[in-house]
């Protein structure tokens, strides 16, 4: 036992002794010394962890507990298949021969008092109580941890490997290995989230909400048959060949997770941004996009960093998974990202950018400023879709960076909002749910592109220049730790307190509460324009025997004639937010109006010589989450050229649509 | 080189019908418009007095509509309804006057609405007969494409794939040769219309069958025929779309792009009606050889 102790004292001064070497991002929480061997025979894990962790808080911590996620495919009662349903297509029939379900489990465990463990262990259901739910494991330690003390462990585990389950698994000799290990949950310490009182944050794994982890350092060895290749999170450091195996080492600091990637048939290409590393995985009919890729990284990671702040790792791998691997194409893991394309995708779909950028962009929102995705899904994803529209909208421009292709053009911005607006979903839940309580629909229309469409309104409301120090406090003040969703609230009212004043009220509150916290939907509209010629005054004006007749000289027949002219704006939904209107006349002149859009109808009226021709509401499309832009004007003449186009164009369409079917009689 | 003499013929029968040609556009056109003025009153009531419209006229405005689908889709079901009736009522009105194009080619007359009118609906039960059972053939006929497709790209399940290529490489196999077979099925459905006007019989197992052995006895000469048939339409629609793409999306360009649509229609009309009198020209030359 000694021995083994000695081993482990080892390994850890060899860890601290790299650790030294980076400069330290994080706080290091739990590191991980990991040696694994994927057997692709049984398509069994076999590992062995040292996992030395410290207690962030001021709090005596008695347990330690572990995500165990891959008992999330152990059968079909747990937690994340009863909130998924069982999904024919993937799990094939009964006559496989292969049991494609999976399991992990801790054999052994150790602490660095030579205390044994594996009896003080007991599966935790703290969501759902769910007793068949294997995902959350507790471990009650012999000697407690300390307020800001650590403990080391070791331990042995053995895992099988899923076959074509979501995100993760094999298929064929394809291996997505996420969510892999088991992997201690977040402590919590007072404060940290709005929490009172320190804690656990160990979620079992539920069907939505994927992430949230610990900072830490990790050392990863792989062994596996020496055909195949790797690909990981962190630097490859070593790489032994030992008869017909291999062992990959590699390492990575200041990150929340570990995934990897294997198979005998990835062909690698590389590219360099200043001092990070790209790397693109992929199979032989998929090289040709590599070019797409290093572009669109590249593009990313120079944006995110003039935008938010620099990405700092060494290296960054893309995976773009063959097609029987699509059960593992777009995800995050720390340096290491997966995509979706096919061969024969043309260069106007940019389905591989679209991907690749969202996936860099969640190193960002969920790696180095470690949210809870599970408790707050917005603050990952959301934000993740605000900055994909950003990157890809300034780069490949804003209304054909998602397609542009045989004259259909579509922006990521504007693609988003159909997303958002196509969901029959998108009023069932405020923004701020949890990722598992989105119960009937919603999650990905109101968790991502509502939130990716807030953003943008808030960024037409406060400024791009307040917004850009909104990102740049917030990127500053929480990378490497864990914000709540108050945080970054926080953050917005200070900030714009200072860019702005009091100009939108005491704070930004009134915003939240509409956007992230309510349900409510935003639609103005342009209700009328009417322009009232002024008449002289008739009738009995200043007595009841004086009729007033109108004039000879009738103002119908004067050249210039006055007007009583007024827009009536009204409110349509119950989202309340300041609005600029912009008033046309006749003779060119422009009116720019501010209106606070509390009242449910307001109207802006003038006298003069010229009629009010179009009057149209936010017309920089500021509010980006209007429901209706079409409504947000009015003109008093009709838009004939337009209705022409459309209609000569669906005339046609239905021509040849027409003569197509008849050729077939 | 019967085939290409017959080809010939057939344009030079297609200047001296343009009254029928005419006709063929015009129906096309009108029945288009059933569906075309609802989607016009939609925009209208939608749009008509809204700036984003006008906004959209320089390009594909995809936010536009966007949001005529999301505010707006409670006529699009409506619409589309329409749209399928119109289509299939279209097909009827074209099975009822493919009677009247071929009986006129194969009178070899000058075109006059009477006899249009005389073919189209005396045969017009007889060509709808045979019109139910070609879609079925053709129904058949895809469906053994997309059976050939799957057995060539190893399944579609993309699960048991070794790789995306499979797919593309199965569709260069498979493509081809239901485009044959769809040209040869053509050619047989063509060929027995002919027939029908010919014989005038009501049963249509005798046109079928005598039809199939004047295929038989010059299959090759046919299938010159329509695969010259289909390399000058394949020609037509790339130069229309080359054309097409001259022009950029503006406001200015609106006319145009439909004046040239609609020059492509005109063009797609005459390239049946080339097809049905080249077919006509070279049944009756193999029939008196025979």
């Amino acid at each position: 036992m000694k021995f083994r102790l000695y081993i482990i004292f080892y390994f850890y001064v060899l860890l601290l002794s790299y650790q030294a070497k980076a400069e330290q991002l994080s706080a290091r929480i739990a590191n991980y010394d990991i040696n694994v061997r994927l057997d692709v025979e049984s398509k069994m894990l076999y590992g062995h962890t040292v996992l030395n962790w410290n207690n962030p808080s001021a709090d005596v911590v008695e347990d330690l507990q572990f995500h165990m996620y891959y008992n999330a495919f152990k059968n079909s009662e747990s937690t994340f298949m009863k909130e998924r349903g069982i999904f024919d297509g993937i799990l094939g029939n009964a006559n496989d021969n292969d049991c494609r379900w999976s399991y992990t489990t801790i054999i052994s465990m150790e602490d660095e008092y030579g205390n044994q463990l594996v009896n003080n262990m007991k599966y935790i259901q703290p969501d759902d109580g769910n007793i068949d739910d294997q995902t959350v494991l507790q471990v009650q330690l012999a000697n407690p941890v300390e307020a800001f003390g650590s403990v080391t462990v070791e331990f042995t585990w053995e895992a099988k490997v899923p076959n074509i389950m979501p995100r993760t698994g094999y298929n064929k000799d394809y291996y997505f290995m996420v969510q892999w290990f088991p992997k201690v949950g977040v402590y919590e310490a007072e404060g940290t989230r709005g929490r009172e009182r320190g804690g656990w944050s160990c979620h079992q794994y539920h069907s939505s909400g994927e992430y949230y982890g610990e900072f830490g350092v990790y050392q990863v060895a792989i062994t596996l048959p020496s055909n195949y290749v790797v690909g990981a999170s962190g630097e490859l450091v070593h790489q032994a060949k030992e008869a017909d195996e291999q062992t990959w080492v590699f390492h990575v600091d200041d990150v929340i997770d570990f995934g990897w990637t294997a198979s005998p048939h990835f062909i690698v290409q590389e590219d360099q941004y200043k001092d990070t590393k790209i790397k693109y995985y992929t199979y032989p009919s998929k090289t040709h996009f590599s070019e797409r890729y290093f572009r669109t990284i590249k593009n990313a990671l120079a944006y995110m960093e003039e935008h938010v702040g620099p990405y700092p790792y060494s290296t960054l791998c893309i995976i773009d998974p063959p097609i029987h691997g699509i059960f593992s194409g777009a995800m995050e893991y720390p340096t290491f990202v997966s995509t979706t394309s096919f061969c024969f995708l043309p260069t106007g779909i940019k389905m591989p950018e679209t991907l690749a950028t969202h996936e860099f962009v969640h190193q960002y929102f969920m790696q180095m400023i470690s949210t809870h995705e599970q408790d707050e899904p917005w603050m990952d994803e959301g934000m993740t879709t605000y900055w994909e529209s950003r990157i890809l909208d300034h780069f490949d421009g804003e209304n054909s960076s998602t397609i542009d292709w045989l004259g259909i053009k579509v922006g990521n911005k504007e693609f988003n909002r159909w997303e958002y607006f196509g969901d029959k979903n998108y009023k069932i839940a405020e923004g701020s749910r949890k990722a598992r309580e989105f119960n009937h629909g919603g999650y990905g229309s109101i968790a991502y592109n509502k939130t990716a469409m807030w953003l943008n309104t808030l960024e037409g409301i406060v400024g791009q220049d307040c917004m850009s120090a909104i990102w740049k406090s917030y990127f500053n003040r929480w990378k490497f730790k864990h914000p709540g969703g108050q945080d970054f609230i926080d953050v917005v009212n200070e900030t714009v307190s200072k860019y702005h004043q009091k100009k939108f009220g005491e704070n930004m509150n009134w915003f939240f509460a509409q956007v992230l916290y309510g349900t409510e939907e935003c639609d103005y509209t342009i209700d009328e324009i009417d322009n009232n010629e002024i008449l002289p005054k008739i009738g009995y004006l200043n007595n009841t025997e004086d009729c007033i007749a109108m004039p000879d000289e009738n103002p119908n027949n004067a050249e210039t004639k006055t007007y009583r002219s007024k827009v009536v704006v009204k409110r349509l939904g119950d989202m309340q937010l300041p609005i600029e209107v912009q008033i046309n006349f006749e003779d060119g002149k422009q009116i720019n109006e501010s209106w606070s859009g509390f009242e449910r109808s307001t109207e802006f009226s003038y006298t003069g010589t010229n009629k009010i021709i179009s009057a149209e509401i936010d017309p920089e499309h500021k509010i980006d989450i209007d429901k209706n832009f079409i409504n947000n004007s009015y003109t008093t003449a009709p838009q004939t050229k337009g209705i022409q186009k459309y209609f000569l164009r669906a005339l046609s369409f239905i021509q040849h649509t027409m003569e197509t079917v008849a050729f077939l009689i | 080189m019967q085939p290409i003499k017959a080809y010939c013929l057939g344009w030079k029968a297609l200047f001296k019908s343009k009254i029928m040609w005419l006709f063929l556009f015009t129906a096309n056109f009108l029945f288009a418009l059933i569906v075309a003025l609802p989607i016009k009153t939609l925009f209208n009531s939608a749009a008509a007095n809204s700036l984003s419209i006008n906004e959209s006229l320089n390009r594909f405005d995809f936010t536009f509509l966007s949001d005529i689908l999301n505010q707006y889709n409670m006529s699009i079901p409506i619409i589309s309804n329409q749209l399928i009736m119109v289509i299939a009522l279209y097909l009827l009105f074209s099975i009822l006057l493919s009677g009247g194009i071929i009986y006129v080619f194969y009178l070899n007359d000058k075109f006059s609405f009477g006899n249009f009118g005389k073919g189209s609906f005396k045969f017009f039960w007889r060509y709808l007969r045979l019109s139910i059972y070609f879609l079925v053939i053709q129904s058949l006929l895809i469906y053994g494409a997309y059976k050939c497709y799957v057995i060539f790209s190893g399944g579609l399940n993309p699960f048991e794939m070794e790789s995306d290529s499979s797919l593309i490489s199965a569709f260069k196999i498979v493509a081809p040769i239901y485009m044959l077979l769809f040209i040869i099925v053509k050619l047989i459905q063509d060929l027995i219309k002919i027939e029908i006007i010919k014989s005038d019989e009501t049963l249509l197992i005798k046109p079928i069958m005598s039809a199939l052995n004047t295929i038989a006895k010059n299959f090759f000469s046919f299938l010159l025929l329509y695969l010259l048939n289909v390399i000058v339409a394949i020609g037509f629609f790339a130069f229309y779309f080359l054309i097409k793409n001259l022009f950029p999306i503006s406001s200015q360009t609106v006319l145009p792009l439909f004046i040239l649509s609609q020059l492509f229609i005109l063009c797609r009309i005459a390239l049946k009606l080339v097809n049905y009198k080249s077919a006509v020209e070279l049944f009756k030359a193999k029939v008196e050889e025979l």
